[in-house]
């Protein structure tokens, strides 16, 4: 048992190492506050940085068509019903997209400009837009809009600005309003008669119907997808559509 | 910003939701657990959280890295959808040339390095790594929404991982820096029992 200056002493210790614990505590708050405050000055530098290099180092290798790129790419390629370029063109190209399928507008702005200003202006092969609504009722009612463009051979023009006006699909954007709007800005020549043509639901269910079953049959499973068919021959998928180079090569090399 | 609501209802499928909202539990139940037992059980809790969520954004980012990089091929988004294709062929999947997910992987690394570390180092390093991945995602998430018009699900459960490891990293910097200067024994006195100095 500690004697009387012992047990001072022993308590005068410990009030020294509590004041000192407090005093470190301090310390340790106040150098924490500092570290974690570069810490993240650091972190949020680093952000910073990496959104400019992001903003700054894309290539712009895509966007928006405009009316005039549209016309340009399009400009003196025939055009008969759904099919693009030369209707005699031994090969064709087929690509099963939807409207309102964000990845076909980008394949649309990105990618097929490179083939359509090759292998289809150039007459090597001709390219076939088939309409596989996978998106739905809105996805339908656009492609039966388009079909009845082709009916004027405005189909690809069609295509073109919806999809430089393409919404988020589902989401209601398909209208009426926004088709006519369509329409007028693909050069529909008879808007009246391009009214009637969309509504033969008979006509254009049994295309889309049958687009259905040849895509299920090729084993696709998504939109955009593609196949190249040779003369009356049955169509085969193209397994690598990565790239323009891809695609054109699929064209050049296809028995 | 209705357009945008539109795009994660679509883009997000409930059992995706699900999943990224089973993650935000755990990482909360994790850092309410660790608040709750104090120093070093808690800090112990809270690198087993953000253990088990960097291995996670590895198991993201690897299977985006695998797909993308080394197959060549378009991520899978669950339920089907385009949104992972859009997004994948778009210009920001690339910074410097590099992809985005090779970027994860090697941040989530890092952090599991900084979360096995027991130092304030590593206390740091985990906030420091945890906020520029945080940070990063909330601006590939904001490209998604307002620049592609697409939803990758591989990059909002990316997104979510960082936000959480950010959150977890963040209290354990808060609670626990300096722990290891504390616990150092600067006690001059001997073990008690024995006989002592005083």
């Amino acid at each position: 048992m500690a004697t009387g200056p012992q047990q001072k002493r022993k308590e005068l210790r410990e009030k020294r190492l509590k004041a000192e614990a407090a005093s470190k505590g301090s310390d340790r708050r106040q150098n924490m506050g500092k570290i974690i405050g570069v810490a993240v000055a650091i972190g949020l530098i680093a952000i910073v940085a990496a959104v400019v290099v992001s903003m700054s180092g894309g290539d712009d290798n895509g966007g928006t068509k405009t009316a005039d790129t549209i016309n340009k790419d399009l400009d003196g390629i025939p055009q008969s019903g759904t099919v693009l370029g030369d209707p005699d063109a031994k090969v064709t190209l087929i690509e099963f997209g939807d409207l309102q399928c964000p990845a076909c507008r980008q394949y649309a702005e990105q990618v097929l400009p490179e083939v359509i200003a090759g292998p289809i202006k150039n007459g090597k092969a001709n390219f076939d837009f088939r309409q596989w609504t996978i998106l739905g009722e809105q996805s339908a009612f656009a492609a039966k809009a388009a079909f009845a463009a082709g009916e004027q051979n405005r189909y690809w023009q069609f295509l073109e600005h919806f999809y430089a006006d393409q919404g988020i699909e589902h989401s209601g954007y398909v209208t009426d309003d926004f088709l006519t709007d369509i329409a007028e800005k693909a050069g529909v020549p008879d808007i009246d008669k391009w009214n009637q043509d969309r509504e033969d639901e008979e006509k254009w269910g049994a295309v889309l119907a049958d687009t259905d079953a040849e895509a299920s049959s090729l084993g696709f499973s998504g939109t955009p997808s593609f196949a190249i068919k040779v003369g009356n021959g049955e169509p085969q998928p193209i397994a690598d559509t990565g790239s323009a180079e891809s695609i054109i090569k699929a064209i050049n090399t296809a028995k | 910003m209705s357009d945008q609501i539109q795009l994660l209802k679509n883009g997000i499928p409930t059992e995706v939701a699900i999943f990224l909202g089973l993650i935000v539990i755990a990482s909360v139940a994790g850092i309410f657990l660790a608040l709750r037992q104090g120093d070093e059980r808690g800090e112990r809790t809270l690198r087993i959280t953000a253990g088990l969520l960097s291995i996670l954004g590895l198991a993201i980012a690897g299977y985006v890295a695998y797909t993308s990089v080394i197959l060549d091929q378009i991520p899978q988004c669950v339920g089907g959808g385009s949104g992972c294709s859009v997004v994948e062929k778009s210009q920001y999947s690339h910074l410097l040339g590099i992809h985005i997910s090779i970027l994860g992987l090697i941040g989530y690394v890092l952090i599991l390095g900084a979360t096995v570390s027991r130092t304030d180092y590593g206390r740091i390093g985990a906030l420091v790594l945890s906020l520029f991945g945080f940070g990063f995602s909330l601006y590939l998430t904001y490209l998604e929404l307002w620049e592609i018009f697409a939803i990758c699900q591989w990059c909002v459960a990316s997104a979510v991982t960082m936000a959480m490891l950010f959150a977890v990293n963040s209290v354990r910097a808060y609670s626990y820096y300096g722990l290891d200067e504390l616990d150092e024994p600067d006690d001059p006195s001997p073990p008690a029992g024995k006989p002592g100095l005083d």
